[in-house]
């Protein structure tokens, strides 16, 4: 197919899939004239936006925000850094475990903790200090979401540690430490700049968390303006500076992925740990291994009676649909989003422009403009809306991941493909594919995984007659039957962690 | 990438995609939002297409979402309803969905015997199966004497030992403006910034509420009967009572279900018959049964252990007016009580 044929179908999509619904939607509420209506409307935004209540939560959201994408970067970045640069055994084995506590959705997460800490919890059982531990604060909300958020970040921080091995060989031997890290971190800015950005896009996402920590975030600002005054045009108020915000993440991420990354240097053969490095690798490892896998695993273990086939059983219709769904999602989105990263390079600003729109806008919001939009059309009550729903939602996501990834596909080698090529697709998935692939899976996983846990898109998206598992989750730990939600959540844990243990089988086999 | 890895990949999204755009177009079906709790809900919609035929076609809210899914997405199809009928499992967005146009009249003959209090005049809503509110205590740590009115809220002597549901959302937020109706608003603020003067918790929802008491994390709080009931049931140590009961204090706020037919609906006839479904005391005996949900008809037989409605002092103001005090009591509440 010609790339011209494919840039104006890619531009089509865009626009039908995104820039269409938006539109519509937020062309309800300016006026229509340019009158001494807009400065009414003006007035009004300014009033409702600016006032002192609103701006002190939205400093305190953000703030959190940027502490618990800090925190999941510094706790992401070490284990990742020894995963790539040093040799030592069960690396596979500890790489996998650290990614887990990512399968279990945030307010699962809490709901462990909450279990364990609690007074009904085994940690008030065990405990002979009498110690009270309070973790309905603010530090609680960023230890939890930190812990739940940072497996992405190392795994994202571990794949740009891939792609600058080669580069840093020499420096290593040459230069001192200082010289190292100064190097290293320089090659590797693009991936933890994203990383923050992609843990601060997914902490905006989380209001369900905040609220049973009993903490007041912005995103429950605009909840409340749906739930409770059904005020769409005020949530909407609120959600323009996120997606101001956004737009500034479009920016940046374009600039700091302008920086050229390297294919993977597959003959570099990493030193063992020395014994300094080993003892810090190891207890740090277990620490957060036991603080974001053992503890929730455990209770949910406890919770469970050990009886995981029932639930799961019960539910085998919503969770085959689940599966499904998610595993739709993850492979349209990655795979538009590549598309997209390399045929329409030449305009990636503009392009990353439009669809970072929709990066930190809150998920209610987002589901209340496609089912106007697709209501307008008669298209609503089909799969459509929600297909659609979650392509917007986490298009942006994987953009980012995918970003750095083709810093490797370099205009050299785009001339050679153009040159040498049989046709543009054909290229495209013989030549440029192959050398993302690791970006490309990454991307896969991580969107199913999100996919699997959302629920409020879902909630106002998803045709009548059908569920996901997220939300049957929900509802079960609203009727208090913590029994099946436990027994559910380890199988959201323990059915992608066996369909991961076959591929390995079957790769090392192949190997 | 290979030819054969590009084919497994299309087969894979071509079966997901095949099985995602399976919408089933059967003609005879009712299609029902439902804002009750699901446990409670789907053995009587699948007793319905048993009687009827009629396939249901449900969407369930969560506690996460509260009516935010479903009513926001009933009016955002203004244009192009997909909904039949949507089963509420309180009255105040009902109200809401009447005054925004969203509701079509529809007065059922199983209704006759409903009181007039808990249906609207014009037929747009009904009423049916009712829930109040009340609090309920541990009784392990609440031996004797424990609190009976809304005010005990405020008392010192139980200081930082109360907790309640996020008061902007769900029947909290309806029992708010409830006491805004009954008590007049100056009244009303004076008894939320006692309140939050007391240290009263907000947890996330009516259920926390229940589990946060039932481990004793707070002594007692404020909730509705379903959730008491569900504890109870499983032989926690808790005990509810009804709030404000005595002769010179206000009462409580009863909240019946509401199911509606919706304008321009898909399937209005099927909708029609499944809102006469609803309105039996057969349907009523069972919520009576497994979630206490209390009759509003006299010819419902119902256990003992269900209270009836009329052995409860409700308060003495109409659901039109509580309506009218929603937004007053929201507001001080968003920004005095929670700030």
């Amino acid at each position: 197919m010609e790339s011209r044929t494919i840039k104006a179908s890619l531009i089509i999509l865009i626009a039908l899939l995104l820039v269409l619904p938006l539109t519509y939607f937020f062309l309800q509420f300016i006026p229509q004239r340019i009158d001494y209506q807009v400065l009414i409307f003006l007035y009004e935004f300014v009033k409702f936006v600016y006032n002192k209540r609103i701006l002190k939560v939205f400093a305190k959201t953000f703030f959190l925000g940027v502490s618990v994408s800090l925190f999941s970067l510094i706790v992401g970045f070490i284990p990742a850094y020894f995963l790539e640069f040093r040799s030592f055994r069960l690396k596979n084995f500890i790489r996998a475990s650290l990614f887990i506590p990512f399968l279990i959705p945030p307010y699962l997460f809490v709901f462990s903790w909450l279990g364990f800490l609690g007074k009904r919890g085994l940690f008030s059982q065990i405990h002979f200090l009498n110690l009270s531990i309070d973790i309905y604060n603010p530090l609680a909300l960023i230890f939890f979401l930190s812990l739940s958020f940072f497996p992405v970040s190392m795994l994202f921080i571990s794949l740009g540690f891939r792609n600058i091995t080669k580069k840093i060989l020499n420096p290593i031997k040459i230069f001192n430490e200082k010289g190292f890290w100064k190097i290293t971190l320089l090659l590797l800015k693009p991936y933890l700049l994203i990383s923050f950005f992609v843990t601060l896009s997914l902490f905006f996402s989380e209001y369900i968390v905040p609220s049973y920590l009993r903490i007041n975030t912005y995103q429950s600002e605009i909840f409340v303006q749906l739930a409770t005054f059904y005020d769409v045009r005020k949530a909407s108020f609120l959600t323009l500076p996120l997606v101001i915000f956004s737009l500034i993440v479009a920016i940046l991420s374009f600039k700091v992925c302008k920086i050229k990354t390297e294919i993977p240097d597959k003959k570099f053969v990493p030193p063992h740990l020395i014994r300094r490095e080993k003892v810090f690798f190891y207890s740090f490892t277990v620490i957060v291994l036991v603080l974001s896998l053992i503890i929730p695993l455990s209770v949910f273990l406890a919770e469970s009676k050990l009886d995981v086939l029932n639930p799961l059983l019960e539910t085998k219709g919503i969770f085959f649909t689940s599966v499904l769904f998610s595993t739709l999602i993850s492979f349209s989105t990655t795979f538009l989003s590549n598309v997209i990263l390399f045929y329409l390079r030449s305009s990636q600003k503009f392009v990353n422009f439009l669809l970072f729109f929709t990066l930190l806008m809150p998920t209610p919001v987002l589901g209340v403009v496609l089912t106007t939009f697709f209501s307008a059309i008669k298209l609503n009550g089909t799969v459509l809306p929600l297909i659609d729903g979650y392509v917007i939602k986490f298009l942006p996501f994987s953009l980012l991941f995918m970003m750095p990834e083709y810093g490797k596909v370099t205009k050299s080698l785009e001339s050679s493909i153009r040159i040498f090529s049989r046709g543009s697709l054909i290229s495209f998935f013989k030549i440029v594919l192959p050398i993302v692939k690791e970006g490309f899976f990454f991307s896969l996983i991580t969107i199913f995984i999100l996919c699997f846990g959302e629920a409020s898109l879902a909630q106002l998206l998803l045709p009548p007659g059908l569920q996901t598992i997220s939300l049957r989750m929900e509802t079960l730990l609203h009727y208090g039957n913590y029994q099946a939600v436990a027994s559910l959540s380890l199988s959201t844990v323990f059915i992608p962690l066996a369909l991961y243990s076959l591929y390995a089988l079957f790769k090392g086999v192949k190997r | 990438m290979k030819k054969r890895h590009v084919l497994f990949l299309s087969f894979i999204l071509g079966v997901c995609l095949a099985f995602l755009l399976v919408t089933y177009h059967k003609e005879n079906v009712v299609v029902v939002y439902v804002a009750h709790d699901q446990d409670y809900s789907e053995p009587i919609l699948k007793e319905f297409e048993k009687q009827t035929g009629i396939k249901v076609k449900a969407l369930y809210d969560t506690e996460a979402t509260k009516t935010v899914g479903l009513v926001n997405r009933l009016l955002a199809e203004k244009n192009n309803p997909q909904a039949d009928v949507f089963w509420n499992n309180e009255v105040m967005r009902s109200i809401l969905l009447k005054e925004l146009g969203i509701l079509q009249p529809y007065c059922s003959p199983n209704a006759k015997d409903i009181p007039e209090f808990y249906k609207d005049p014009e037929c747009y809503w009904t009423g049916f199966a009712a829930r109040a509110r009340v609090i309920i205590y541990n009784t392990e740590k609440i031996k004797e004497n424990p609190p009976t009115s809304i005010f005990d809220f405020t008392d010192p002597k139980w200081k930082g030992k109360a907790c309640i549901a996020n008061p902007l959302l769900g029947t909290t937020s309806t029992h708010f403006a409830a006491l805004f109706a009954a008590l007049g608003d100056e009244k009303a603020k004076e008894l939320l910034v006692k309140m939050k003067e007391n240290d009263v918790k907000v947890v996330e929802s009516n259920s926390m509420v229940r589990d946060q008491v039932v481990v004793g994390e707070c002594w007692f709080g404020l909730t509705d009967t379903d959730d008491a009931y569900d504890a109870i049931r499983e032989e926690k140590p808790v005990s509810f009572v009804f709030p404000d009961q005595k002769n010179e204090q206000i009462g409580d706020l009863i909240i019946p279900n509401t199911v509606m037919l919706i304008k321009n609906s898909p399937h209005p006839e099927n909708g029609k018959k499944l809102i006469d479904f609803l309105l039996t005391p057969e349907v009523e005996e069972k919520l009576a049964k497994i979630a206490l949900q209390m009759p509003l008809k006299n010819s419902t037989s119902v256990p003992q252990y269900v209270p009836r409605v009329s052995s409860i002092k409700r308060m003495n103001v109409s659901y039109y007016q509580i309506f009218e005090k929603m937004n007053v009591s929201n507001q001080f509440i968003q920004e005095n009580f929670l700030s």
